[in-house]
């Protein structure tokens, strides 16, 4: 066995030394051939669990410089998952590497400094698709009017003043055609840049190879550029993001694809919906282990608390000083963890309650402060998972970067260079020493991710209705809340809108509806619909076919469902159709009703059409009610002989009983006293009799 | 045997009966018209059509409703030879001679050639014995040029029926689709039905037999 191992030594002693000469050469190959290219390595190398670190590489092979490097930590050890050329001098070095990520195929997205030796500093996005793959160019920003060549520049003739916040999102879009709805998904690397003071959030899409502006607002009213770069976080369809003191909480807006046909004419759009912000100041937020004291004020109104916190002029305020990091905690628990570097004394890790943020016109999350003459003031709950440092140990549980979600809980890097685990008690649990680093020829951590990334999409249920005029339409859901434009023009948005509390004064922006506005189609969105039923009445602003299609599609299932009704509005002529919604995103229209008692039928003799060798017969419908029957009105054929067939159907009973009856449409409404006319156009080859009884339905839907 | 005073009083109470009924069932109702088609338009040759069309409004033949059409005058047209192919059901005749159509099938159709001159007239009597259920029976006609196409008129159903009449009453409308047609109504007569006729006709035989002298004595 001895033996053995040192030929074994020996041997990979030689191998080594014919690795490191082919390395050698391989690499001086790539340094002056001009390749710029990117390895492709196979994906997925990564396994569940898997730490991803910014590092700096000193290690072997040591020619060169020390640069970047990302390393893998896995099963206690580390190792090199991808790095930077050994020269500065070489195009495509890069070090610093502030921010990692992996996506949702394995990949290492990392934000990095380029070209701080040859003039042109600059933060650049780069991805590493494997194990030992050359880092790929996504994109370069610079901080000075030199660009450093080789990079793609998305936004040219900018220069940044810093570029931060990397993380993952997947963007899903619901497409929309005239036929059908689809939900399709793609990663989204997001970051913050900043280039002229306001914080733009931008992001590439993975799959589309494109950039573009997130809507979203990014603390667009606070702080200081240059001294606060603001951190940012998603989860659940919102972006949550601190900078100096303000907390912001931004409902994404959902991406629509819409296209399709109206009047033989295409047309495409991007509609973006629902979004929606609620801002916080910091100022008003307390540990909620602190014990609450009675205020001493008057009797509250309005639920507001009669108690404050006992240590209410010292102010908790985790994100009070300089902006710390926001990470979303999706595996255990911790949920929204805010860092600060406040002081010693606080904690480093606030795990925050969000109740704020959801209902800030809540006035049970208020309390009157007696220091500020009893004012209804608004507090913000946090809960500290780990506190600053341990009194037992000294051990300080800071982190000097952005805490990252990994599937066994939150992982941060401390200021010696140690990986650590978030855990509850006083003192973090080490992962992974800076010792170990440097034994994988690395030190200095500068940023940590994990795979897999947790990103939780907002998942929720979509109605959108699009009306192809000449009609508006109001919708009205089971709760009574409408959508549209009435009768009398007038637009109606229950869904969306900012809900002050006239005794806190708090302020509650909520967006929940959309109107694309006049034009033809129009659409009109629902986020989140109750289930039930839903009614859409219509009124005509022109003569001509009308199409409702309503679509319901939920992010989380990639195929949605269309149903339409169509019609023929006059000016001014009122319609009516009810569909339900369950609670799975089921939607179908609600069956006419049987109007056949309030209409009379009198039916006319055959004719006989000589040319088309077809029957014909004249029904008069009579409104014998005292009130308007709203179309679309369907005279149905019940029982009609098998011998003849109904040529001018405009299609079968398929949702209020008897089906499988053959029925024609007429336009709406039959006002009371009034009577129209239906032609019948019947085939009967035998030429002998035809029998059928009648039934009229209104409203809903017939097919 | 039945004496002659006996048989007096037996014809006279089917004379009473006769009267009593025939108030209500024996007399059949119907409408006579005199219908006047301007056809000035219509080329002469190489001739038009014309299809007569009474639909059984019940569907089973019920045969309860005939139209009879006499005394066609062309305005210097004639007559051509009738479409066996087109005419169907219970119909008979031609423009010649009269045209009967009773509704002993779904559709009754009769359809002759004719060489168009300045107008097609004719009389119609119709009667008008209402089916039951809720579709009428249906009188109507079309006239088609010598290209095969119907002379357009308003009817709503596309058939381009010059007039029509549902007959949902003992006396119903006519309608005229077309300005082209001139309608003028002869008012409703009741004609006995035949068995009432024939009742009728044997109570009078009756009363005459037994008034009658003998011509010997016995």
């Amino acid at each position: 066995m001895t033996g053995d191992f040192e030929n074994h030594n020996s041997a990979r002693a030689y191998f080594n030394k014919r690795l490191c000469v082919r390395l050698l050469a391989a690499f001086i190959l790539l340094s002056f051939s001009g390749l710029s290219g990117p390895v492709i390595v196979a994906a997925n190398d990564l396994k569940q669990g898997d730490l991803l670190v910014g590092v700096t590489y000193f290690g072997s092979p040591s020619a060169g410089n020390t640069k970047g490097a990302i390393a893998l930590v896995r099963d206690g050890a580390a190792s090199i998952f991808c790095q930077a050329p050994a020269f500065t001098t070489d195009p495509n070095f890069w070090d610093i590497p502030t921010s990692v990520i992996a996506d949702s195929q394995g990949r290492v997205v990392f934000l990095a400094v380029v070209g701080r030796f040859s003039g042109a500093p600059a933060w650049a996005l780069l991805r590493c698709d494997g194990i030992g793959a050359t880092a790929e160019k996504l994109a370069i920003f610079p901080s000075t009017s030199a660009v450093l060549s080789g990079y793609p520049v998305p936004y040219p003739g900018q220069i940044f003043a810093g570029v931060t916040g990397l993380h993952l999102t997947t963007l899903n879009t619901i497409s929309l055609n005239d036929l059908a709805a689809g939900v399709t998904g793609q990663d989204a690397y997001n970051l913050i840049s900043v280039s002229s003071g306001t914080p733009t959030h931008v992001r590439y899409l993975a799959t589309d190879q494109t950039w573009e502006p997130s809507t979203d607002i990014i603390q667009t009213g606070c702080c200081v550029v240059s001294q606060e770069l603001p951190d940012v976080i998603s989860h659940s369809g919102a972006t949550y993001s601190v900078r100096g003191n303000y907390f912001e909480k931004v409902q994404d807006p959902l991406r629509v694809e819409v296209s399709g046909t109206v009047a033989g004419t295409s047309f495409s759009a991007i509609l973006n919906l629902f979004e929606s912000a609620n801002t916080l100041n910091s100022t008003y937020t307390f540990d909620s282990i602190t014990p609450m004291i009675p205020s001493g004020c008057p009797p509250p109104l309005g639920g507001i608390l009669s108690t404050m916190p006992v240590n209410r002029s010292g102010v908790f305020a985790p994100f009070e000083e300089d902006a710390g990091f926001v990470v979303y905690d999706e595996f255990t628990g911790y949920n929204l963890v805010v860092t600060t570097e406040f002081a010693p004394l606080y904690p480093f890790l606030a795990n925050i309650n969000e109740a704020l943020f959801d209902s800030p016109s809540d006035p049970s999350l208020y309390f009157q402060d007696n220091f500020l003459g009893c004012a209804a003031t608004p507090y913000l709950q946090f809960n500290p998972p780990l506190p600053f440092f341990d009194n037992a140990t000294g051990f300080s549980n800071s982190t000097i970067a952005k805490p990252a979600s990994s599937v066994n809980g939150l992982m941060a890097l401390d200021a010696i260079g140690d990986i650590f685990q978030v855990v509850s008690g006083t003192k973090a649990q080490i992962v992974l020493t800076g010792a170990q680093f440097n034994a994988a020829g690395v030190a200095y951590p500068e940023s940590i991710g994990a795979y897999p990334n947790g990103v939780s999409a907002g998942l929720s249920t979509t109605v959108v209705v699009r009306v192809d005029s000449p009609v508006n339409v109001l919708i009205t859901d089971p709760n009574g809340k409408q959508l549209g434009v009435d009768a009398f023009g007038n637009s109606h948005n229950d869904f969306s809108g900012t809900i002050v509390n006239p005794i806190t004064g708090g302020s509650q922006n909520i967006n929940n509806g959309f109107d694309s506005g006049p034009g033809e189609p129009r659409f009109f969105a629902i986020k989140n619909p109750v289930p039930g039923m839903y009614n859409v009445q219509s009124i005509g602003t022109g003569s001509g076919p009308y199409t409702v299609r309503v679509y319901s599609a939920n992010t989380a299932n990639p195929t949605g469902q269309q149903i339409s009704a169509s019609g023929t509005a006059s000016f001014g002529s009122p319609g009516s159709e009810s569909f339900t919604l369950d609670a799975k995103g089921n939607i179908a229209f609600a069956c006419a009703s049987n109007m056949s008692s309030a209409v009379s039928v009198v039916r006319s003799g055959y004719s006989y059409n000589v040319v088309t060798k077809r029957f014909a017969q004249t029904l008069t419908l009579t409104n014998n009610s005292g009130s308007a029957i709203s179309g679309p009105i369907s005279l149905v054929l019940d029982g009609l002989s098998t011998n003849a067939t109904l040529s001018n159907s405009s299609g079968a009973t398929a949702c209020a009983a008897p089906l499988g009856s053959p029925f024609i449409k007429l336009s709406g409404p039959l006002n009371p006293g009034v009577s129209v006319p239906a032609v019948l156009q019947f085939t009967d080859p035998t030429k002998t009799g035809i029998s059928y009884t009648t039934r009229v339905l209104a409203g809903g839907v017939s097919e | 045997m039945i004496n002659r005073n006996t048989f007096f009083w037996m014809s006279a109470c089917l004379v009473v009966l006769f009267l009593a009924a025939g108030q209500r069932i024996a007399f059949a109702s119907s409408i006579s018209e005199t219908v006047t088609v301007n056809t000035s338009g219509l080329p002469a040759t190489p001739g038009s059509e014309i299809f007569f069309i009474l639909t059984d409004g019940s569907g089973t033949g019920d045969a309860n409703n005939t139209a009879t059409l006499s005394a066609f005058t062309f305005g210097g047209g004639t007559a051509g030879a009738v479409d066996a192919v087109s005419s169907t059901g219970g119909v008979s005749g031609d423009m010649g001679s009269g045209v009967s159509i009773t509704d002993s099938g779904f559709p009754n159709i009769l359809a002759q050639y004719f060489t168009a001159g300045s107008s097609v007239s004719f009389g119609l009597n119709l009667t008008t014995n209402v089916d039951p259920g809720s579709i009428p029976d249906q009188f109507g006609f079309v006239i088609l040029d010598p290209g095969g196409n119907p002379i357009p008129t308003s009817d709503l159903t596309g058939s381009n029926y010059l007039a029509v009449i549902n007959i949902d009453s003992s006396n119903p409308s006519s309608v005229s689709y077309s300005d082209l047609v001139t309608i003028t109504p002869q008012g409703p007569v009741s004609t006995p039905e035949p068995a009432t006729l024939f009742l009728l006709a044997a109570g009078l035989a009756a009363i005459a037999l037994s008034t009658k002298r003998p011509t010997t004595l016995t």
